[in-house]
C-alpha cells in the first residue's frame, strides 16, 4: 500500500502533532515530518494543509525578520487547534487498535 | 533583506501564482509568502544550480505544485482545464482594455470634482467603453482569468509587483499590509463625502452619479471578489476611480486655506467672502477720504482677487479684479449700472505721536 495514499488522511493529524511543542515555519514543518520518518510527505501537500489549518482557525501565524533571509511566516497551535489534535489524536488510536486487532486477527 | 531571490524562483513561482489565479487575491498573497520561503529553502540547497529545470526535478512542474497545493488546502478545484475560447490574443485585448479602462478611471475620479469643471458624466464614456469589452469577455468565457494571467505581460507584472514588495522593508510592507481594513473604510468614506458634495445645496448632483455607482460596486461585489476572481475586473476600476477622487478631493482640501476653520466647506466656493459672507462689491477710499475709482486687487500670489459682476445685460460676464464693480439699479426707465459710490466714510485720522 501506498504511503502517499494514506497519509492524504493524516496529514493534518501529523502536521499539527509536529507543531505541538514548538511553533515553525513551512521548512521547518517540512523537515520535521520527515525526520520523523515521513519521507513520502509532498511539499506541497504541506504547505497547503498549512494554509487550511490556518483558515479553519487552528492555527496562528506571525512574521519573524530573519538576519540570512527574507523574514519567515511561523505557524502554530491555538487553543482550537490544540483541542482538534487531541480529538484526532484519539480518533486515530482508535483507528489504529481497531486496524492492528483486525491485522492481528487477520495473520 | 540581505539575499535577492533567483530569477528561477521567481519563474517557478510566478507560474504557480498564474495557476491560483482563480482563488481569492489575499490567499494567493498569503500563499505566495508561504511557497516563496519555500522557494528560497530548496534553491538554497541546490546552491549555484538553481534553475527552473532543477526546481522542477525536486518538486514537479509548478503547475504540479498548484494542484497538489490546492487539494490539500481544500481549494475548488482549477477552472476546467480547456483553453478559453478566445484563445491568447482575446486575453491580450481584454487584459489591455482592463488595463486602459482601469486608467482612465483613474483619472477620471482625479477630474470629478466639481472644482475642476468638465462634464459629470463625461467620464463614464471615457472609461465605460474600454472597461465593457474586458467584463464582456472575461464573463461570457472568451477568455478566463487563468488564461490573462498568464499572459507573459502579466507574470511579467506580478512579478514586478512581487519584486516591489520584497524590496520594501519588512515593516513598512507590514504596515502598509496592517492599513488594508482601514483602506477598505477610506474608500468608502471618500465615496460618500463626494456624494454629498454633490447633492449639497447649489452642488451639482450629476457629480453625485460616478461616486454612487462606485459605492455600489465596490459595497456590492467586493465581497464577491473575494470568491470569485472575474469580479476583480470591477472592483479594480473603482478603486482606481476613488483613489483619483481622493487625490483630487485632498489637492482641493489642501488649496483652500479655510480647512481647519470650516467643517464641511471642502471646495473653496467662487468669488469673494468674508466670514462667510458673500462680498457683492468692494469700495475703495484714499486717506483723505476720496472714493477711488478704479483699482485692481490682488491677493499675497499675486492672484487677482474677483468678483462676479453684475450688468443689465443679459447673461454672466466674466469675473473681474476691477473694483469697484456697477451697482445695477432698477427703476420705473428700466436697469442702469451705477458707477458711483452710495455713501461716502470719514477716515479716521490716526493719532499724531
Amino acid at each position: 500500500m501506498e504511503i502517499s495514499q494514506l497519509l492524504k488522511g493524516v496529514l493534518d493529524l501529523a502536521v499539527l502533532a509536529v507543531l505541538r511543542d514548538e511553533d515553525g515555519y513551512g521548512y521547518d514543518v517540512l523537515r520535521r515530518l520527515r525526520q520523523a520518518g515521513l519521507e513520502e510527505v509532498g511539499d506541497a501537500s504541506v504547505y497547503g494543509t498549512l494554509r487550511r489549518l490556518y483558515n479553519a482557525g487552528t492555527l496562528t501565524s506571525y512574521v519573524v525578520p530573519s538576519e540570512e533571509g527574507p523574514h519567515r511566516k511561523y505557524y502554530g497551535l491555538n487553543d482550537s487547534g490544540r483541542r482538534l489534535l487531541e480529538d484526532s489524536g484519539k480518533t486515530w488510536r482508535a483507528f489504529a487498535d481497531t486496524m492492528d486487532s483486525l491485522l492481528g486477527a487477520a495473520a | 533583506m540581505t539575499t535577492t531571490t533567483h530569477p528561477a524562483v521567481d519563474e517557478y513561482v510566478g507560474r504557480i501564482q498564474a495557476a491560483l489565479a482563480d482563488l481569492p487575491e489575499s490567499e494567493v498573497e498569503e500563499i505566495v509568502e508561504d511557497i516563496g520561503q519555500h522557494l528560497g529553502e530548496v534553491a538554497g540547497e541546490l546552491g549555484d544550480e538553481v534553475s527552473v529545470e532543477a526546481l522542477t526535478d525536486r518538486l514537479g512542474t509548478p503547475e504540479q505544485y498548484a494542484s497538489e497545493l490546492r487539494a490539500a488546502a481544500g481549494y475548488p478545484p482549477a477552472e476546467p482545464v480547456e483553453p478559453p475560447r478566445g484563445g491568447r490574443l482575446v486575453a491580450r485585448i481584454a487584459l489591455w482594455a482592463l488595463i486602459l479602462g482601469t486608467a482612465l478611471a483613474f483619472l477620471t475620479g482625479l477630474a470629478g470634482t466639481p472644482r475642476r469643471g468638465g462634464e459629470p458624466l463625461g467620464g463614464l464614456l471615457l472609461f465605460g467603453p474600454p472597461l465593457l469589452l474586458a467584463l464582456i469577455l472575461i464573463f461570457t468565457g472568451r477568455t478566463t482569468v487563468t488564461a490573462v494571467a498568464d499572459l507573459p505581460e502579466s507574470r511579467a507584472f506580478t512579478a514586478a509587483g512581487r519584486r516591489m514588495v520584497a524590496a520594501l522593508p519588512d515593516t513598512v510592507a507590514g504596515y502598509l499590509r496592517s492599513l488594508r481594513p482601514a483602506w477598505w473604510l477610506l474608500r468608502v468614506v471618500l465615496l460618500l463625502g463626494a456624494l454629498l458634495l454633490a447633492v449639497r445645496p447649489y452642488g451639482d448632483g450629476g457629480y453625485g452619479v460616478l461616486p454612487a455607482l462606485m459605492l455600489v460596486v465596490l459595497l456590492w461585489f467586493g465581497s464577491r471578489a473575494r470568491g470569485d476572481a472575474r469580479w476583480r475586473w470591477v472592483v479594480t476600476p473603482a478603486n482606481a476611480f476613488t483613489i483619483g477622487l481622493g487625490i483630487a478631493l485632498l489637492s482641493t482640501a489642501w488649496s483652500f486655506e479655510g480647512l481647519g476653520h470650516g467643517t464641511a466647506n471642502y471646495l473653496p466656493q467662487s468669488g469673494l467672502y468674508d466670514d462667510g459672507r458673500i462680498i457683492d462689491n468692494l469700495y475703495l477710499f484714499g486717506p483723505d477720504g476720496t472714493p477711488l475709482p478704479e483699482v485692481y486687487l490682488y491677493d499675497q500670489n499675486g492672484q487677482p482677487i474677483a468678483a462676479w459682476p453684475r450688468t443689465c445685460a443679459f447673461g454672466y460676464p466674466p469675473r473681474t479684479n476691477k473694483f469697484p464693480l456697477p451697482r445695477i439699479q432698477h427703476d420705473s426707465t428700466g436697469c442702469h449700472e451705477d458707477t458711483g459710490v452710495p455713501f461716502t466714510v470719514a477716515i479716521p485720522t490716526p493719532p499724531t505721536k
